[in-house]
Parts: C-alpha cells; sequence; structure tokens
C-alpha cells in the first residue's frame, strides 16, 4: 500500500512539474541564490509577470 | 562583423578543439561523469543486459515478420506495438548513441544556457524527465493523428514501415541535432541559425519559407476542425463550450489561484467531459440541432473570426489555460490511447498493400503515387519540419546538461512517431468499406448512404462489401447524422477509438461519448496550434517589417500587431475558405501541401545541420545527417514537382487549372465534380493559389539547400569551417542524462546530495 501511495504521489508531482505548478519555487530557489539581499516578487505578481511574458514572446506549439 | 569576414577569418580553423580547456570548480564535486568511467559503463556488456537486448531485438524481429512477411487474412494490433517499441529502443540504445559519439560529442563540463542564462523564468535548468514532458506536449498534436489515418488507404504495411524506419533515421535524427545545435549557440531559433551558417540570403529564404509553411500548416489544421464539426450540432457544441470554459479556467488563474495550474486543468477537464455529455442532450432537443447544426462555410468564418480574437486577447484570459487543458489531456489520452490498444488487442483485416498503392494516380482519398505521396502524407510521426522550431528556441533554454539532448530530442520524437503508430492502428482497426465511405469526398459520394455505398463498391476492393445497412448503423452508434464524406482524418479516428474504446469501457452505449471525445481532443490540439501559430506568425512578420518599419518591432505598439495578427489571420483564413469551399473536396487537394510543407521546413533544418556538421569537419560522419536531407529533399522536390508539372488533373495542380479554364472558355456549364460555372472558377482560383504555393515552396527550399550544400563543399575543401558556437561557460551543476541515472551519476549526485544547499546551485553568470 505504502509502495502504491509512494507511486502516486510521485505520479502527482510529476504531473505538476509538467504541468508548471512550480514555477515559482524555481523562481524563488533561483532568487535566493542571486539576490540574496533583495526580496523576492510576490507570487501573485511572478503569475502575471509569467503570462504577460508570454504576451511578448509567444512559444510555438507544434501541429 | 558582418558573416563573411567572419567565414574568411576562421575558416581554416576546426571547430571543439577547446575541450581540453574547459576548468571546472575544484571545490565543487564532479560536474559530469568522467569520460574513461562512462565509456566503461556503457561498453561493459553483462550477461543480463546482453540477454535482455537480445530478447528485445527477437520480439521486435518476431512482430516485423508478423507484419512484413505472414500477413496472414487478419493481422493482431498488438504486433505493431511490438514492432515500433523493440524498434525504437534498439535505435535509441545503439544509433542515437552512435550519433552522439560521432556527431553531437556533448560534453557535461560545458554550461548550457539554461545554466548560464538562468533567470528562473525562461531560462531554467529543468529535471530531465519533466522536460520530457514538457518538449513532447509542444511538439506532439493533432498531426501524428491525421496523417496516418489518410496514409491507410494504401495498406498498413508503407505507413507502418515509414513512420518507424523514418523516424529513427529522419524525424528523431532532426529534432536532436536541431535541439543540441540550438544548446550550443544560447538557445537560437532555427531562423538565427540559418542566417549565422548560411549568410543572408540562406537565412532571409528560411525565414520566408518558415513563415509561408506555418501559414498553410494552420490553414490546414483548421480544414480539419472544420471537416470534423460540419453538420454535427453535437461537435460543435461541445468544441465551442471549450471557449467559456478556458476564459473561466484564465479567470480563475489570474485572481481566484494564481499558479494553481493542475488544480484548474482538472476543473475544466471535468466541465469538458459535461460539455461532451452535455452536446449530446443539446444536441438531441430541437432547438439544439437548429441552432448548432452549421454549414462548414459558417464553421470556417467562425474558426477565422474566433482566431483573430484569441490572437489579440491577453494570452493568460485564452490561449494559456487551453493549452493547459490540452497538456493534460494530450498525456491522459495518449496513454489511454496505448492501455486499450494492449489491452483490446484489436484483429486487422486491412492488407499490407491496398490495390492503390501499385496505382500511379493514387487512391480516392489523398491522389497521387504511393511515392512521393506516401511519405508527404505521414509528417508528423516520421519526419516533422516544425519540430525544429520547438527544438530551437524553447527547449534549449531549459535543458539542463547537454548530454540530455539525445533523451529529449530523440526520445521525444519517438514517442509522437508511437503516437502515430496507434493512429494508423485505430484507424485500420474499422471496417475498410466504412473507411473508405468517410474518408472519399463529398464530389464522389454526393454526401449520401446510397451514394458512398455505390461509390465504395465500385471501387473493386476485395473483401469489402459496403451495406446502408453498416453506415446508418455506426453514425447512430457515434449520435451522428451521417459519417459520409466525414474527410479530414480526425472522424475516421475518432471511430476507429471509439470502436477501440467501446469493448474496453462502456459498450455500444458508450461509442457515442467516445466518439465526441476524441473530436473534442482532436479540436483542442489543434485549436492550440492554430492560436499559437498565429501569434508566433504575427512575431515573425512584425520582426520583418521591423526592417523597413522599425515601429512594427515595438511589442507594445497595438495597431502594429492587430495589422499584423489581421494580415496572418487573413492569409490563413483564405486559404482555409478555399479549401472549405473546393468543389473537389478540399482535404484531398491541400493535405499533400501540407505534407510538403511540413518536410520542407524538415529539409531546411537538416540543411543548417548539414552545414554545422561539415563546418565542425566530421565528414566521415556526415551521411547521417546528408541521408535524411537528400530523402527529405527528394520526395518534396518531386511531389512538389508533380503537383506542378503532372499531366494528370488529379495530381497536378495546374493540370487542373488548365483543364477547368479549358473547359470553361468551351462554355461549358459544368465540369467533373463542379456543377456550376461558379464552382468551375474557384477551381481554376484555388488551382492557381496551390500551384503557385508549391512553386514558393519549391524555390525557397532549394535556395536554402543549395546553399548549405555550397558551404559544404567549401568546408570539406577547408578542412571544417566557422564555429558559430557560443563561447564556453564552465559548468557548475551535475544531473544525469537518461530516463534512468547510471551507477557512476548515481554515485557523483551522492557528493552534491552531501554539500549544503546553497553552494548546490551557483549561477556562472548573472543574469
Amino acid at each position: 500500500m505504502n509502495v502504491l501511495q509512494a507511486g502516486l504521489t510521485a505520479a502527482g508531482r510529476y504531473v505538476k512539474a509538467v504541468m508548471g505548478d512550480n514555477a515559482y519555487e524555481v523562481y524563488l530557489a533561483h532568487h535566493a541564490v542571486t539576490h540574496p539581499d533583495t526580496p523576492p516578487m510576490p507570487e501573485r505578481v511572478f503569475w502575471r509577470e509569467r503570462d504577460d511574458e508570454q504576451d511578448r514572446n509567444p512559444q510555438g506549439r507544434c501541429c | 562583423m558582418s558573416y563573411d569576414a567572419r567565414h574568411e577569418k576562421d575558416s581554416a580553423v576546426p571547430a571543439s578543439t577547446t575541450a581540453a580547456t574547459i576548468e571546472q570548480d575544484p571545490t565543487l564535486p564532479p560536474v559530469a561523469v568522467p569520460d574513461d568511467e562512462r565509456e566503461a559503463e556503457e561498453r561493459h556488456w553483462t550477461p543480463a543486459k546482453i540477454a535482455i537486448w537480445a530478447a528485445i531485438a527477437l520480439l521486435g524481429g518476431v512482430a516485423w515478420v508478423m507484419l512484413a512477411v505472414v500477413r496472414g487474412e487478419t493481422v493482431n494490433a498488438i504486433w505493431f506495438v511490438f514492432a515500433a517499441v523493440c524498434t525504437y529502443l534498439i535505435a535509441y540504445r545503439f544509433y542515437s548513441k552512435f550519433i552522439e559519439r560521432a556527431i553531437t560529442r556533448p560534453d557535461d563540463r560545458r554550461a548550457t544556457p539554461a545554466e548560464y542564462n538562468a533567470n528562473g523564468k525562461d531560462y531554467v535548468p529543468t529535471d530531465r524527465r519533466v522536460l520530457f514532458g514538457h518538449h513532447f506536449a509542444a511538439i506532439a498534436g493533432a498531426g501524428p493523428l491525421v496523417g496516418p489515418v489518410l496514409a491507410a488507404q494504401m495498406g498498413y504495411l508503407p505507413g507502418t514501415l515509414w513512420i518507424i524506419v523514418g523516424v529513427i533515421l529522419a524525424g528523431a535524427v532532426q529534432d536532436y541535432l536541431v535541439l543540441f545545435f540550438s544548446t550550443r549557440r544560447g538557445g537560437r531559433s532555427l531562423g538565427q541559425m540559418a542566417r549565422d551558417q548560411l549568410g543572408r540570403v540562406g537565412g532571409t529564404a528560411a525565414i520566408l519559407a518558415t513563415l509561408v509553411i506555418m501559414v498553410i500548416i494552420v490553414a490546414i489544421l483548421a480544414l480539419v476542425v472544420v471537416n470534423a464539426l460540419g453538420e454535427s450540432p453535437w461537435g460543435v457544441f461541445s468544441v465551442a463550450m471549450t471557449i467559456p470554459i478556458a476564459l473561466f479556467m484564465g479567470v480563475y488563474l489570474r485572481f481566484l489561484r494564481p499558479g494553481k495550474i493542475t488544480e484548474v486543468s482538472i476543473i475544466g477537464f471535468v466541465l469538458l467531459m459535461a460539455a461532451i455529455i452535455g452536446g449530446g442532450m443539446v444536441a438531441d432537443t430541437e432547438w439544439g440541432a437548429a441552432a448548432f447544426t452549421l454549414d462548414r462555410t459558417t464553421i470556417a468564418w467562425g474558426i477565422i473570426i474566433y482566431g483573430f480574437i484569441a490572437a489579440i486577447l491577453p494570452v493568460w484570459l485564452l490561449l494559456a489555460p487551453r493549452d493547459y487543458l490540452s497538456t493534460f489531456m494530450k498525456i491522459g489520452t495518449i496513454f489511454m490511447l496505448a492501455a486499450a490498444i494492449i489491452f483490446v488487442r484489436p484483429e486487422i483485416s486491412v492488407p499490407a498493400f491496398s490495390e492503390f498503392a501499385g496505382n500511379p494516380a493514387g487512391g480516392p482519398v489523398v491522389p497521387g503515387s504511393l511515392f512521393p505521396f506516401l511519405f508527404v502524407t505521414i509528417a508528423c510521426g516520421a519526419l516533422s519540419g516544425f519540430h525544429a522550431l520547438i527544438a530551437s528556441g524553447t527547449t534549449p533554454k531549459l535543458l539542463e546538461k547537454e548530454r540530455q539532448a539525445r533523451f529529449i530530442g530523440y526520445g521525444g520524437m519517438l514517442m509522437e512517431s508511437f503516437v502515430a503508430i496507434m493512429a494508423l492502428v485505430a484507424a485500420i482497426s474499422i471496417d475498410r468499406g466504412l473507411y473508405f465511405a468517410m474518408n472519399v469526398s463529398a464530389a464522389n459520394t454526393g454526401g449520401t448512404i446510397e451514394g458512398a455505398v455505390a461509390f465504395v463498391n465500385s471501387l473493386g476492393l476485395t473483401g469489402v462489401n459496403l451495406t446502408p445497412e453498416l453506415l446508418a448503423e455506426t453514425a447512430k452508434n457515434v449520435g451522428e447524422e451521417s459519417i459520409v464524406s466525414r474527410t479530414g482524418g480526425a472522424p475516421t479516428l475518432a471511430v476507429g477509438l471509439a470502436h477501440i474504446m467501446q469493448s474496453f469501457i462502456g459498450g455500444t452505449a458508450m461509442m457515442s461519448f467516445w466518439y465526441h471525445f476524441a473530436i473534442m481532443f482532436e479540436a483542442l490540439f489543434i485549436l492550440t496550434a492554430v492560436d499559437a501559430g498565429t501569434r508566433v506568425a504575427r512575431f515573425m512578420l512584425q520582426d520583418t517589417l521591423g526592417n523597413v518599419i522599425p515601429r512594427f518591432r515595438d511589442a507594445s505598439w497595438t495597431v502594429g500587431a492587430w495589422i499584423c495578427t489581421a494580415i496572418m489571420v487573413a492569409a490563413w483564413g483564405a486559404i482555409l475558405i478555399m479549401g472549405v469551399t473546393d468543389p473537389l473536396g478540399g482535404i484531398n487537394t491541400l493535405f499533400p501541401l501540407f505534407g510538403i510543407a511540413n518536410q520542407l521546413l524538415a529539409a531546411i533544418a537538416l540543411a543548417v545541420c548539414l552545414a554545422i556538421v561539415a563546418d565542425r569537419g566530421y565528414f566521415k560522419y556526415l551521411w547521417v545527417v546528408a541521408l535524411p536531407l537528400a530523402f527529405a529533399t527528394v520526395v518534396t522536390v518531386t511531389a512538389s514537382l508533380y503537383k506542378i508539372f503532372s499531366p494528370v488533373p488529379a495530381v497536378g495542380y495546374w493540370a487542373q487549372n488548365a483543364a477547368f479554364r479549358n473547359a470553361l472558355e468551351q462554355g461549358e456549364e459544368s465540369f467533373g465534380t463542379a456543377p456550376t460555372r461558379a464552382a468551375m472558377e474557384a477551381v481554376v482560383r484555388n488551382t492557381f493559389v496551390q500551384g503557385t504555393l508549391s512553386i514558393l515552396f519549391v524555390t525557397l527550399t532549394v535556395i536554402v539547400i543549395g546553399i548549405a550544400v555550397y558551404r559544404t563543399i567549401r568546408a570539406f575543401q577547408n578542412g571544417g569551417g566557422i564555429n558559430t558556437e557560443d563561447p564556453i561557460v564552465p559548468s557548475r551543476i551535475f544531473a544525469g542524462s537518461g530516463i534512468w541515472s547510471s551507477k557512476a551519476e548515481k554515485r557523483i549526485q551522492k557528493e552534491w546530495d552531501a554539500l549544503p544547499v546553497e553552494r548546490r546551485r551557483v549561477k556562472a553568470r548573472h543574469e
């Protein structure tokens, strides 16, 4: 049962990572290393920026 | 410095001789597995390893024998799965490894752009397995689901062989090389790489070709959706519902719970299922049927207007949430389809080679002889040039280590090829008479059951005896008024999928659900590709116009963005309307153009790779690129020449054009499948546009390939050429390279895990 649970948790984590749920955590980790003295963007601002960046720089989707 | 000046200056310097100069930070654990250790592990063959690979080879061999040699009355679908998967495994382990040793020669001591440009947003070193999912979601869409269905008219074997052999020698090679070379060049796009490698003329031709090709691809994908939704109130309702669902998801993510992407995707998925079920109920009511039964021209206009609005709305409102939904569905449905085929294992009664395989005029679904037209009908899944646009520019900015490019690039494309094989299996698992009744254009069937039965039975196919009852019953089972002449591949795949899924879950009662589920996900993939394609094409146009009127480069200039969006939408919209109203049937005349366009792009990408490999001085292994390039060039140029010069009206655009012009001059009131003079004029107009596009494509491609070959010969004479790689930056991170970590990788990873957290990811350069 534990193996199954662990497997499902891992699968869930994987799907979330592929979908991009962890983007803010990734940004925080990056920020903590490169700009330890400045406060990072708040979460809401970060997601807004991320969406708006796609407006400025669209990504292709294949057929 | 100009391109040519650089070329002269560096022409005698062989590229990548600097590997020895990379110095790693001595205070960190190793950033790469030492070469000798990795070599020893790769070349060490334990008995267990030998036994596994022997078993894979044996199983694959048996499967191929069953498909290609035994060819009994029926063949079980499971052999397709075994033949494909075993061949992929062997190609991945041995051929892509060979390419890695011979051509790409990755060096994990070099930082990738994701590492040295890391900004926490678009340049992010990403876990390789996660990136595999990202990359796959970006490259795979409706393409591999459509082409194999149309090619099934030739029998199962030609398509199967081309999908599997094509991917390992051409498609996956292209994806891998473009990904790797772009990574070495800061993640530059294909167009930029073409300019750097081939000079101004070659670069401009490549960018122009990309733009035109993008337009034609978007138009034909949209045509597939229009054909699937025409006269189908259920389909129109449920696909239309994706718009409010996406808007809701967009608002939810923007204002309610930012960042909860998986959560909102699950909510969206549930709503989507409700929309499919609701669509059935709505279509059953009188008002629902009246409101949502739309003819194809109306739907085409709907998609054009929608395409324009979607491209100018902010991304967060419509495009991004629909993209999430599409990714979510993609992963889910592909696993579902694979599971269903493995559990149900349908028996296939389609012959290996059909009556049309040897016919120079081809079959009624797509015209033209097997060579070259099979190879352009199936583009996605075997060799897709469009992938070069994702493999350059997008994915390289996320790639953690150079050595992972093989898993992501080559492996990702193998996965798409497997999707194509499953689509083929689904399409050939349905009755053959039914297949032709669905895929022959209304110009031949008259769109009626009687017409379809008469036409299909007149084809003289062995073992085919189509009855009106079968057509009526299938239509009823899938919840449609009629399934005659539902061309474009998507409805056939949907019937095939419904057929397989209903014996897996739900029985006949569920068939209509599965059918509309399949139509829904194909429409979702395609509409996402249409939106994204319009936006990317608009940006390319803005960039190009910016050379003349600089203001167009300013992305915040709304009027400029709107003008460029309108131009791009008008361009693909015109081709779409042309396809929808075409008296000759539309998809069967236009689909070859889609495949040709896609593979011409592949030829351009491979030509750039050829020039790069030559400039690096690896002439002994140039054939790895030259072989698929030569094949793609021969196929696409031959197909284009057929389309331009063939005297057979069904094949040659200009022959058709001349025949109809002639008939008009003779004062005829109807000709061929065109019932009126207006329809005849439409054919003249359409064939003129199609013929002109064919000439444009082939001219641009010949220019690019010609320049690449010239540069390659120059490089050969000089023993190498310019080095267009970015300067080396030593890496300061470690990660494994394949799907599973090797022994050495695990050992090094342990050393990294023992480091204090803040020291693990030290950036080489500040953003």
